[in-house]
């Protein structure tokens, strides 16, 4: 897994443990999150790619 | 009135001292949890039964005369705690209690619909040998569908340390002592080997948190919200602390013996000085009533039984961790006013944590009225290497009586610790003893043991006399 920002934040793991270790209906909560994050990962690429490149000229001029 | 040095993490229900008397300032939020968890028929059943701490809502005059800040909405009086002791000066059953106080207070709560915000082993403390939950600002509505924000911390601070207890035999109190803030799932996992993975509670508690911590980084939103849209419920959490309790209650730890641990059986000269000392402590002892009475190097703990007769709270300090679990043991079935504690007396609890106050040094925490002393002054000078003078001193700056035994050169036990040293000790002997006792103390009683080789002295502070 990659969600793009580079802070970690070790409670995150602790927190699915908790759905995990709940047995059936843990696991399918933790199937339901994980597509989650895919989905807003995916939606998050879509909307990079569809952003335009605003040119930067590398010229620059003295007054 | 000042704002207790240790408890500034929660803002909204700081503790605070004025003289005597213990005192919490809730917030208006805090203020409407306290409201909620009072009433809880849990609530009221654990604190008669003494396993929270006694608290009572002051009237706003009373209020009034703190000057609190503007945004204070009540003020709580607790119940004073005789001791204020710390997780790494507990043998393994006390934090085995202390976690088992959590899980059993988080189950009630939870099913009253309120969560513990927290699980830190310093939220507990022991009356006696008894644990009492003090920190009242914890317990919070709960959020349906949001996981156990306090689980991560839970493990960190009494779930590793007891499976490594356990499971490994490492003592966990010099790891707490260093890491206040517990020890992280990865370096858990550094200490099992990997048959302890097939263990209760190391795969799923241990090596999946680090290996989820270590691949999971932070989601564009935030993991609760997420969890909670994803489907986590409450279920989920009552299974998971039924599961933890059950890892706790079956843990054992079973200590290698020691040399102290049947010290005071095997040695004749011990067993024959016996009961001259314990007649000597007892007369001592029943003169008066005594507040706090401190044991140092209690090892069985009879001293401190006698102590306690007369006594309202002993703490009885040892370095060996068996010898303070199996004292505690004992206490704890006997419901006893005796609170054991690891402590090695060269090295003992500095004041440390944010700015060196969070966590007050030993000596900061209450001053004894006597300080029972036996067999311990000549592993002090001569195998701790700490000048005669000097022990003396320490000895008189905690401030209270003093029953002291003294072994001479040619007593046995010194004789052993000699063996295989050059003798520097010019200093260890009973006049220099005397000579630097009497600077603090006025000798009232001095007795010889039936061995020959031994002498018990009995001082009080110039000060009190």
């Amino acid at each position: 897994m990659n969600f793009m920002l580079a802070y970690f934040d070790p409670t995150a793991g602790s927190l699915l443990l908790q759905a995990l270790v709940g047995g059936f209906g843990g696991i399918m909560v933790v199937g339901r999150y994980l597509w989650m994050q895919l989905r807003g990962h995916e939606q998050v690429q879509a909307v990079l790619s569809q952003s335009q490149e605003i040119p930067i000229s590398t010229h620059f001029h003295s007054r | 009135m000042n704002f207790d040095s240790g408890s500034f993490r929660d803002r909204s229900a700081r503790v605070f001292t004025s003289g005597e008397q213990v005192y919490r300032a809730l917030s208006n939020e805090a203020y409407a949890n306290w409201q909620q968890v009072s009433k809880q028929p849990f609530f009221l059943q654990r604190s008669l039964a003494g396993q929270i701490v006694g608290s009572e809502e002051l009237s706003s005059d009373e209020r009034q005369k703190f000057l609190l800040p503007g945004n204070v909405a009540a003020v709580l009086r607790h119940e004073r705690i005789p001791f204020i002791s710390y997780p790494y000066e507990w043998s393994f059953a006390m934090l085995r209690q202390a976690a088992l106080v959590h899980l059993e207070l988080l189950t009630d709560a939870v099913s009253s619909g309120l969560i513990l915000k927290d699980a830190s082993p310093y939220n507990v403390q022991f009356r006696g040998s008894q644990p009492v939950f003090i920190d009242l600002g914890s317990f919070t509505p709960l959020v349906p569908g949001e996981p156990w924000l306090a689980y991560r911390q839970f493990c960190e601070m009494m779930l590793f340390p007891l499976l490594l207890q356990a499971y490994r035999g490492v003592d966990f109190q010099t790891i707490l002592r260093s890491q206040l803030e517990g020890i992280p799932a990865r370096q858990f996992i550094q200490w099992m080997r990997w048959s302890d993975l097939f263990r209760p509670g190391v795969f799923t508690n241990g090596w999946l948190q680090s290996v989820l911590e270590s691949k999971t980084q932070a989601a564009p939103g935030s993991t609760v919200s997420d969890l909670q849209k994803s489907g986590f419920n409450l279920q989920m959490i009552e299974r998971m602390l039924k599961n933890l309790k059950r890892i706790i209650e079956r843990l054992k730890w079973v200590p290698r013996q020691t040399q102290w641990t049947s010290y005071n059986d095997t040695l004749s000269h011990v067993a024959d000085d016996s009961p001259a000392k314990s007649e000597f402590v007892h007369n001592i002892c029943r003169t008066k009533q005594r507040r706090l009475v401190w044991d140092l190097g209690c090892n069985d703990g009879r001293y401190s039984k006698i102590a306690s007769q007369q006594a309202s709270t002993v703490i009885a300090m040892d370095q060996d961790h068996a010898c303070v679990d199996h004292l505690f043991n004992s206490s704890f079935e006997s419901r006893s006013n005796i609170l054991p504690l690891c402590i090695d007396l060269a090295n003992t609890s500095p004041a440390q944590g944010w700015r060196g106050h969070e966590r007050k040094r030993l000596e900061d925490r209450g001053r004894p009225d006597l300080v029972i002393c036996l067999g311990i002054i000549h592993h002090m000078v001569l195998a701790a290497n700490i000048p005669l003078p000097d022990v003396v001193d320490w000895l008189a700056s905690l401030g209270g009586e003093l029953i002291l035994e003294f072994p001479s050169k040619q007593d046995a036990m010194v004789r052993a610790l000699l063996r295989n040293k050059h003798d520097q000790y010019e200093d260890y002997s009973l006049e220099h003893l005397e000579s630097e006792l009497q600077k603090h103390f006025r000798i009232q009683q001095r007795q010889s043991l039936p061995s020959g080789e031994r002498t018990l002295l009995h001082g009080i502070p110039y000060q009190s006399v």
